[in-house]
């Protein structure tokens, strides 16, 4: 019977072939959604991440607003994106640099169960963003970047805020996987503050990308971090009035 | 308004080329979705499994859903009805509306024109027909389904015959449930509700159901025909000769049709699909959506109008004879979009409620206390101004963010360490204290974590000090801030420099956030 049901079922699906499968549909304007701010879309081919791709972002200075800026643009485009595994990152900062707060979840301690919840996060939203508190095996690993690929989602993996991850082989260890595309900060200048006066007025980081899938000879971006991305207009001065 | 239904009982069974008197049914997912008057009277109900409903009838024909085959049976149908009426409003394969206010006229009487419209019905090959006329379209669909040869709804008494109508006609099934417990159990008894209460208490769809049920169009979706011309076209180049084909050039332009009436503010209600050949052969179909028109559903009746007009198999049917070369989408009757938000989710996109449902799965995985969405509100250190709100709860009143003196100035620190980090910060005579007047001791010259390497100060702002809750002894904490621009001397020069914010309480330091 199970057999004749099956059988029913085959018979059904090309009058459904019009409409395209449930997963596909919701995904059908991913490579929209997915764009990337316009200094970051210099570097990649398209201006936009890969559906089901994985990205990585180097330790460095500056790589949490790197991290901030890689997903301002997807989520004012709708998309839904996870921070997990990240306690110290400052909400109101993301606000400034142009994240739609309200499409933001984060979970700041996944806990032992953080592969599981992966997976079930990749189902959910667009961007999962993971630290990885501890190493993982190399078959999670591949399982994870297949249910991204099935998905259609974006796996980013960060080196968190501890200094030493700066460790290419510490950070091999925690995800054995190569990513399509590393971002890091490689520099970072900071401005308006002097000796016993002034206070920080701008930043700046300089991001280089490398990986197997990058756009050409344009390897390096400079974001400016007190401008929110693509307004060209820098904040407005800051003056001591509000400081006591 | 009169408003004429034309009903085909069980059309995907019709269309299909079955009789209803045999045993047939439509099965889709192991349930039936239609059956036969035959099928019914050996037991089959609609929504019961394939293999009870095939012991109930065992000589029971069993088919799959084939919108497509509807769609193309139904065109020959379309094409006699229109040479007798002008303007047809097609909702699906198997039941199409019109206004009958001016045919009427025309032919000289309600009766005449359902008589006319008999009479091209009655071609050999099209499937009984049943009439309906009353004064709402839900209405005339309702008289088109009870009167077995065609039921004329006096003008005027179109809530009287609405009325001994169960509830569950409605098809609004959380509705139905409740308003059967409180004893509602007829249209009648629910169109006597004063409508400001059944819009407070079941809101919107409910409010449009209760229009329905009085016998009026529903008036809350504020309809318009648009003033000027509301349409998308696209060229296709080569000429598409195959359905599929020039329904993938339709998914395009149908995008393209919703962003247009978005960024309007509008909905599409009732839309005409127009197509051309390069022989100038032409189609052009009006469809009217069950509630608005959404991406999918235009590029479905696309395929539909499409492949029966290319795959014309009808005896007095012109096929066209050359491809598809232009392609036209019109948005023949609108809304305003705010006035449509008929589901309880309102607005949300799909990549939104799946969003959601999957980060309540989250949840469950990890319990309400590990999952939050943030909320920005007021608040002196950036650690105040952000509150997590677990997912799913209802958020919480916040301080106001503006104005609050003492607060750190932009660009915000992107690193705020929920236990600020201990460090040393030393001028060239030792330690940095800050005194009861708020000046420095010395200039800092390199600050480290304990344990850690000592880093070169090459900046630094500050000190600003907050005086916080000074009238309650218990929360009272004064301190003093910094900005503290530091470089790694060991990793080198560089442009590895970090900017921290630090806290100076009672004589200890503390990093607070970091510019990262």
């Amino acid at each position: 019977m199970a057999l004749q049901t099956a059988r029913a079922d085959v018979t059904t699906a090309p009058s459904h072939a019009t409409a395209p499968s449930h997963a596909q549909s919701l995904r059908s304007d991913a490579t929209d959604t997915l764009q990337l701010s316009p200094e970051l879309a210099e570097l990649v081919p398209g201006g936009c991440l890969r559906p089901g791709g994985s990205i990585r972002i180097g330790a460095g200075v500056g790589h949490t607003s790197l991290l901030f800026r890689l997903i301002s643009e997807p989520l004012a485009r709708g998309a839904w994106a996870v921070i997990m595994g990240l306690p110290d990152i400052n909400a109101h900062a993301a606000v400034e640099c142009g994240v739609a707060i309200e499409r933001l979840v984060l979970i700041p301690n996944p806990g032992t169960s953080w592969l599981e919840v992966t997976a079930a996060l990749l189902d959910a939203v667009d961007l999962v963003v993971v630290n990885p508190p501890h190493s993982c095996r190399p078959t999670d690993a591949r399982r994870l970047l297949a249910r991204a690929r099935q998905r259609r989602s974006v796996l980013i993996l960060t080196a968190g805020n501890s200094s030493d991850s700066s460790n290419e082989a510490i950070t091999r260890r925690v995800w054995p996987e190569p990513p399509d595309l590393v971002f890091t900060a490689t520099g970072s200048r900071w401005q308006g503050l002097e000796r016993g006066h002034g206070c920080l007025t701008s930043g700046a980081i300089t991001v280089t990308a490398s990986g197997r899938r990058l756009n050409g000879p344009i390897s390096s971006c400079n974001l400016n971090l007190s401008q929110k991305p693509g307004s060209g207009q820098p904040f407005p001065p800051v003056t001591a009035t509000g400081i006591r | 308004m009169r408003f004429l239904s034309v009903w085909f009982p069980n059309w995907s069974i019709t269309a299909a080329g079955h009789c209803l008197d045999d045993s047939v049914a439509v099965v889709e997912s192991g349930r039936v979705l239609h059956c036969s008057p035959g099928a019914y009277r050996d037991g089959v109900r609609i929504g019961q499994r394939r293999r009870e409903a095939k012991s109930n009838s065992p000589e029971m024909a069993v088919l799959a859903p084939n919108p497509q085959l509807d769609a193309t049976q139904f065109e020959p149908i379309i094409a006699a009805l229109t040479s007798v009426v002008a303007r047809l409003e097609v909702t699906e394969p198997g039941l199409c509306t019109l206004a009958a206010d001016g045919p009427t006229r025309y032919y000289g009487g309600e009766s005449a024109l359902v008589h006319e419209l008999q009479e091209v019905l009655c071609e050999p090959g099209i499937p009984p027909a049943r009439i309906g006329i009353a004064d709402s379209r839900f209405a005339a669909k309702l008289a088109a389904r009870t009167g077995s040869d065609g039921h004329l709804v006096p003008v005027g008494s179109t809530k009287d015959f609405l009325s001994n109508f169960p509830i569950t006609t409605l098809e609004l099934d959380e509705l139905s449930t409740l308003s059967q417990r409180l004893g509602i159990h007829t249209l009648g008894q629910f169109a006597d509700l004063p409508t400001r209460s059944v819009l407070s208490r079941f809101g919107s769809a409910a409010a449009t159901a209760h229009a329905l049920a009085r016998g009026l169009n529903p008036e809350p979706l504020a309809v318009h025909q648009p003033n000027d011309e509301l349409a998308v076209s696209v060229e296709l180049d080569p000429p598409a000769e195959r359905v599929d084909i020039a329904t993938f050039a339709a998914k395009q332009l149908s995008t393209q049709f919703m962003e247009m009436l978005v960024r309007r503010g509008l909905a599409c209600t009732q839309l005409r699909i127009e197509a051309q050949t390069e022989h100038a052969e032409e189609t052009s179909r009006i469809w009217r959506a069950t509630t608005v028109f959404d991406s999918d559903t235009v590029v479905e009746r696309v395929r539909w109008q499409l492949s029966g007009w290319l795959e014309a198999s009808g005896a007095g049917e012109i096929k066209p004879t050359a491809g598809i070369c232009l392609l036209r989408l019109v948005a023949d009757e609108v809304a305003g979009s705010a006035d449509l938000q008929i589901s309880l989710w309102g607005e949300m996109s799909q990549v939104d409620r799946r969003a959601i449902r999957g980060l309540d799965r989250v949840r469950g995985l990890l319990g309400s206390s590990a999952i939050f969405t943030a909320l920005i509100g007021g608040g002196r250190s950036p650690a105040d101004r952000v509150t997590l709100v677990p997912w799913g709860q209802p958020p919480p009143t916040l301080d106001p963010p503006m104005p609050w003196p003492g607060q750190v100035p932009n660009p915000l620190p992107a690193v705020v360490h929920n236990t600020p980090l201990p460090i040393e910060v030393h001028c060239d005579d030792g330690p940095v204290q800050v005194t009861v007047r708020g000046e420095v001791t010395g200039s800092p010259q390199r600050l480290r974590l304990p344990g850690g390497r000592w880093r070169r100060i090459d900046a630094w702002a500050g000190p600003w000090l907050v005086d916080e809750q000074w009238w309650e002894p218990e929360s009272h904490c004064r301190v003093a801030r910094f900005q503290i621009l530091s470089t790694d001397v060991a990793v080198g020069e560089g442009n590895q420099q970090t900017v921290h914010l630090c806290l100076v309480q009672q004589n200890a330091w503390w990093i607070e956030a970091t510019y990262d």
